[in-house]
């Protein structure tokens, strides 16, 4: 009896006084010491561990006698071993260990405190923009969002602990929901950056200019322009290029949908290479066929598709 | 014992310093065929382009012997300057299977290179030879992976 009260004891003093430290769903740091602090060997780690995973700046560390300190975020704590004194921005306290709580606010860190737990975010949005066709969002840490196209709106959900101005959005919450009559057609992502490219179902353009690609001597003003010569039996898109900055990934976006369609119908293979002759940034295609005469079953699957 | 040992320590350097680089050629097929080869030297560029010119066995490949005349690294781009001579008489489909050939094989060796531009005998051009448009950069995105899909 007198055992099972002395473990229960045990046990109710390190759930009180245990302290995890998460990023996201990610535990960094776990211990029984008082409540959110941590020593300062232990932080220091931390910290540089945390701006490595959210590629942000790396602090920068140094000591003078018994005095450590780290400078990170445009802000300066440091430590007096000998003395126990604790400096956050040249206000001083008396402490053992690093009071985080108040380390994290001093660097402006979001943060989510439960009883004996910290969770930092693990996506932090520094920006969210939207112009016609494109949503960019740009960000720290790495990618845990989804999307969620409805009737008219498009709705950015956090699939972890995602920050944007100093709120923490946990697994599941709706961070954004953006008003547009388009589509989701294609997202991007590159180290900090997710593009979405939005397109409208109803194609700008209905008519169909079918010519021979070797014919070729100039390109008529509108329609969708439908390339075709003898092959093997496949359709080439353009690619989109870095020079345009995204401004031509819509057309690209289009021109893949309705090419993947064809191509699926028909059993035609995808190829994608910039032609010469494929004019940019316009609805456009070369079809190659081992039977000629199958083109123009192809031009009226591509009208159905355009209306 | 001892010429065991002085094996090892001839093949260690070669162990230690090799790199492994990944080719594509073509089946055919024409479709592609990764094939890995280690190469321990600085110039790695022009280590590619004088291996995709000599497919193994088995395979083919569009890219012309004594092609590349001078590359650059600007930033993120990988600027290529390549010989017209070397690319004289090839067609349509030897054009593009040549610059997917190619982009395969770079963006999969150079991961830090989001794009790449091609400049012929030392000018910027319009085509490439008479097809392929390389007025602008290629990029990452469509080369990471094979170009082309589906079909039989």
């Amino acid at each position: 009896m007198r055992a099972a009260t002395f473990f229960l004891v045990i046990c109710g003093a390190f759930v009180c006084f245990s302290f995890d430290l998460y990023v996201g769903n990610k535990l960094m740091y776990s211990s029984a010491d008082i409540e959110n602090t941590m020593s300062w060997s232990s932080f220091v780690s931390f910290i540089e561990n945390y701006s490595r995973m959210m590629r942000l700046d790396s602090p920068s560390t140094g000591e003078v006698g018994d005095f450590q300190y780290l400078v990170w975020n445009g802000h300066t704590v440091g430590f007096a071993k000998d003395s126990n004194v604790f400096v956050v921005d040249g206000a001083t306290t008396k402490s053992k260990v690093v009071p985080l709580v108040d380390i994290l606010s001093a660097f402006q860190l979001p943060f989510i405190q439960e009883q004996s737990k910290i969770v930092l975010p693990d996506m932090m949005i520094t920006k969210i923009f939207q112009t016609d066709d494109i949503i960019d969002i740009t960000y720290n840490g790495s990618n845990a969002l989804s999307f969620a196209g409805r009737q008219n709106q498009i709705e950015i959900i956090s699939n972890g602990f995602v920050s944007i101005d100093n709120q923490i959005y946990q697994p599941g919450q709706s961070i954004r929901v953006i008003p547009t009559d388009k589509k989701i057609d294609q997202k991007i992502e590159m180290p900090g950056l997710i593009r979405v490219i939005l397109f409208k179902e109803t194609f700008t353009t209905k008519e169909v200019v079918a010519l021979k690609f070797e014919q070729i001597m100039q390109i008529p003003e509108n329609g969708f322009l439908l390339l075709y010569s003898d092959g093997d039996d496949r359709i080439i898109i353009r690619s989109y290029s870095p020079d345009f900055e995204g401004s031509d990934w819509p057309v690209y976006a289009q021109n893949k949908k309705i090419a993947q369609q064809i191509a699926a119908q028909f059993n035609l293979k995808l190829e994608i290479c910039p032609l010469y002759n494929l004019p940019i940034e316009r609805l456009c295609m070369v079809v190659l066929l081992s039977d000629s005469s199958r083109i123009s079953q192809i031009e009226d699957y591509l009208k159905e598709l355009l209306q | 014992m001892r010429k065991q040992i002085l094996i090892f320590m001839v093949l260690l350097p070669v162990v230690l310093f090799c790199r492994n680089y990944t080719i594509f050629y073509l089946d055919e097929n024409l479709l592609p065929v990764s094939v890995s080869l280690n190469y321990e030297k600085e110039d790695v560029l022009n280590f590619i382009f004088e291996k995709l010119s000599d497919p193994v066995p088995g395979t083919m490949s569009f890219v012309p012997k004594n092609l590349l005349r001078a590359y650059f690294f600007v930033e993120k781009a990988l600027v290529i300057d390549l010989r017209s001579s070397a690319l004289l008489g090839i067609d349509f489909q030897q054009e593009r299977y040549f610059v997917h050939q190619l982009l395969r094989t770079i963006f999969e060796n150079f991961k830090a290179i989001d794009s790449v531009y091609i400049t012929v005998d030392g000018k910027r051009k319009d085509r490439l030879v008479n097809y392929v448009d390389i007025r602008y950069g290629f990029p990452r995105q469509i080369w990471s992976s094979w170009p082309i899909e589906g079909g039989s």
